[in-house]
């Protein structure tokens, strides 16, 4: 009798339960939508139960459910999925909604703003944050399942966005008036954190390969790797100013090219010092971790160093010097916000002009894409990594 | 085929490998063996170039290696090493094809070879090709570390103690199997290991080395028979009369006997009149025991007089060695024991005195090359 209470005890979803009751809790007492008459003013936060209770009871309804399929349910592959559909389905009614209260909210005024507010972001968050808790720890990781509706909260935005639904919303509207500047400046900032990967790659990768089998360049190279980590991404780019002015000055062809103490040159170069680090690591470690009797059986059938390189070590190494590539991609997309202060533009404008004018819309403006960025690059490389893992060393990913 | 002309490798004051010359010829099996740190892999790995002398000259098929790209010496020549070092991301089919693939062989080609390299050293192609290093077993993966090694036909072999992280069991398999497909490519082969029973059961010849130097080199019936030093005589261990014995096959030692068939009484009462002990046999040559003629005498039917206890433990096979019919004399305390062959039919005996003979007398240099192909146990079909 005992072993069935506790069987049915441990069969309660906690983590959910959790989940759904911070929903509830969010979509009962935290703001939904802040309406301002102008882009700087405070306004007046507002309940969704206020303005639309509709929508409050929509999503109370797929908290409650979800609260209730990991409590009664059985446990199982199926709770999780219709705990995953459930918790998705919250940020999905939570963008309908948005776009519901602030074209009332905004009304027809130009300069009115309607702004999404803690009960609109805290709810997407919780949302997603049980989607993944409840697929991974059923097991769904790789499941179709998991894809299709991981995928839909974007693709969900983006529809919403293309038919004009969304046009109401505070960011949005910020888009509208900056639109030519903005798809400039994320082509630029794509540019600027390419260009950073790419050149901090080649050096990283040759300092990995290298630092394998000089252990004194070894040393030296990642003391100074790991120093330049440590520097602040604004004081290493005032740290570049004057020699890079200076060199432009002595030499005039660096200037016509657009090298100068500020701009993109800066930018780039101190960008790119950041990501060499965890490729260069990586290289060190992917090569060290390759079976020494493999390297050696090549060597004595006959393959040069290159065949060696080539058909033995780079595969085997190639997965996790392209993690490396992944974290070096990552970090330095939202590093390239900063490089804004330098007159290299990039989102990162976005974000300073909002905090000198404190205008958060123009804040999120340029957060946003950095955040999406980060993610599709992300989970690109990370598709990346798993084509080029030879299938008997696939084992657990991150 | 490989020679080593006083050659040495230092390393720092430290000589790993100091002023050994060695010839090893054409389509013998070389044993090196000594204590760790006798320098027995540096000088097997200066024979492909892995490791370059200090001083002293290596020649393979009498070209001096340094004429050589490394890579070129090295692509003729076939490595095994210990821990096997298949290439984990590639399939058995592709680690087999390594060498070929570096010589440029055509796909037809190398798929054909791949294949019946697999089936040579016992690995159905149809179910190992496409297996990946992870999914094999430790005898499995050596196996296909010895096909990917030959799978070019290199007429030399090295290999660096690749049975010895096999479990002991599988050991004795692979290194028959191994004999077995040596008799049938014959290569040169020059083998490491510090197991002196491997060598023995291995070798046509054994270098004995220690720091760095050459101790003794011969046959291995002469080392055990006549150890250089009390270094060697130690290595091989006190037991070295019977290692002796384990080189020498029943075979060449037994002598014909004549067989009596169980209903044969007249040729049993006959025989008996001049022999104590007869082998019976029944009505199809089968061996069914030994008859002690005394008994036979008081006995009614013959065939209940016939001593059938242990006669399964005491015949031995022709391919069987001297050793293990010692062993079954000893097992069975007779002083005489049939050989039989696969089906247990008759085919002579073989006396305490036979084994005796061979220990006491001495093996001349030229003959042991002869004795030692027959030698060994195993034997294949």
């Amino acid at each position: 009798m005992t072993g069935q209470r506790e069987g049915r005890a441990a069969a309660i979803d906690v983590p959910t339960l959790v989940f759904a009751a911070a929903g509830i809790a969010a979509a009962a007492v935290l703001p939904f939508v802040r309406a301002r008459p102008n882009r700087i003013a405070e306004g007046t936060a507002q309940l969704l139960l206020g303005i639309s209770p509709a929508a409050a009871a929509c999503l109370l309804v797929l908290w409650g459910a979800a609260g209730v399929a990991a409590l009664l349910a059985r446990a199982g592959q199926a709770r999780a999925r219709v705990v995953m559909a459930l918790s998705i389905a919250a940020p999905v009614a939570a963008v309908v909604a948005a776009g519901l209260v602030t074209t009332a909210a905004a009304g027809a005024s130009t300069i009115a703003r309607a702004s999404l507010a803690a009960g609109f972001w805290t709810t997407t968050v919780l949302g997603y944050a049980s989607f993944l808790s409840s697929s991974t720890r059923a097991g769904l990781g790789r499941d179709l399942l998991r894809r299709v509706l991981g995928f839909s909260v974007p693709v969900v935005i983006g529809a919403l966005l293309f038919s004009g639904f969304l046009d109401a919303v505070s960011v949005v509207r910020e888009w509208a008036v900056q639109k030519t500047v903005f798809l400039a400046e994320t082509v630029n900032h794509l540019v600027l954190s390419g260009m950073a990967v790419l050149a901090g790659g080649v050096v990283g990768l040759l300092v990995g390969i290298v630092s394998r089998r000089r252990a004194g360049f070894r040393q030296a190279s990642f003391f100074v790797l790991n120093i330049v980590q440590t520097i602040p991404s604004l004081a290493l780019f005032g740290l570049l100013i004057l020699p890079l002015a200076a060199l432009s000055r002595r030499f005039p062809i660096l200037h016509e090219w657009g090298i100068s103490g500020i701009g993109r040159a800066p930018a780039v170069i101190a960008l790119s010092f950041y990501a060499m680090l965890p490729i260069a690591r990586n290289t060190l470690t992917a090569l060290a971790g390759i079976p020494p009797a493999a390297r050696d059986a090549g060597r004595g059938m006959g393959m040069t160093r290159g065949q060696l390189l080539g058909r033995v070590e780079i595969p085997l190494a190639l997965p996790v010097i392209l993690a490396g590539v992944r974290t070096a991609t990552v970090q330095s997309i939202g590093n390239v916000v900063v490089t804004a202060l330098i007159g290299a533009g990039g989102l990162g404008v976005f974000i300073f002009q909002g905090l000198g004018q404190f205008a958060a819309d123009l804040i999120l403006l340029g957060t946003l894409p950095v955040i999406a960025m980060a993610v599709a690059a992300d989970q690109l490389l990370g598709g990346l990594v798993r084509l080029v893992t030879p299938k008997p060393l696939r084992g657990v990913e991150a | 085929m490989i020679r080593f002309d006083a050659v040495a490798r230092r390393y720092g004051p430290v000589a790993a490998v100091d002023g050994v010359s060695l010839d090893i010829r054409e389509q013998e099996l070389c044993v090196l063996v000594g204590p760790s740190g006798s320098g027995k892999s540096t000088l097997l790995r200066m024979a492909n170039r892995l490791v370059e002398p200090t001083s002293g000259a290596i020649s393979v098929r009498g070209r001096d290696v340094r004429d050589l790209r490394p890579e070129d010496l090295r692509r003729g020549i076939g490595y095994v090493i210990q821990s096997v070092g298949l290439f984990p991301h590639l399939d058995v089919a592709a680690n087999v094809a390594t060498v070929p693939r570096l010589l440029g062989w055509d796909r037809a080609r190398i798929e054909q070879r791949t294949d019946g390299m697999l089936a040579l050293v016992g690995l159905d192609p149809g179910r190992y090709r496409r297996r990946f290093p992870h999914e094999l077993s430790g005898g499995e993966a050596q196996r296909v570390g010895v096909a990917r090694a030959l799978a070019s036909d290199p007429p030399i072999v090295l290999m660096d103690e690749p049975f010895s992280a096999v479990d002991p069991l599988n050991r004795l398999r692979l290194q028959d199997e191994f004999l077995q497909i040596q008799r049938e490519l014959r290569k040169t082969v020059l083998f490491v290991t510090h197991d002196v029973d491997e060598a023995i059961r291995l070798a046509d010849r054994i270098a004995i080395l220690r720091a760095g130097r050459l101790v003794q080199y011969d046959a291995p019936e002469r080392i055990l028979e006549a150890p250089a030093d009390p270094f060697v005589a130690a290595f091989v261990g006190a037991d070295r009369a019977l290692k002796r014995l384990s080189r020498f096959a029943v075979r060449g030692h037994a002598r014909a006997v004549e067989a009596f068939r169980v209903d044969d009484e007249a040729s049993i009462r006959e025989a008996a009149r001049q022999r104590r002990f007869l082998w019976i046999v029944d009505e199809r040559g089968v061996l069914l025991g030994s008859l002690d003629t005394e008994l036979a005498n008081r006995c009614g039917e013959i065939r209940s007089c016939v001593s059938t206890e242990n006669i399964r433990d005491m015949a031995v096979t022709p391919e069987a060695s001297l050793k293990e019919a010692l062993s079954r004399m000893l097992g069975a305390s007779a002083r005489t024991i049939p050989v039989v062959d696969s089906e247990f039919h008759l085919l002579g005996e073989l006396s305490l005195r036979d084994v005796e003979s061979v220990s006491e007398k001495p093996v001349s240099a030229g003959s042991s090359a002869g004795s030692s192909a027959e030698g060994g146990a195993g034997g294949g079909p």
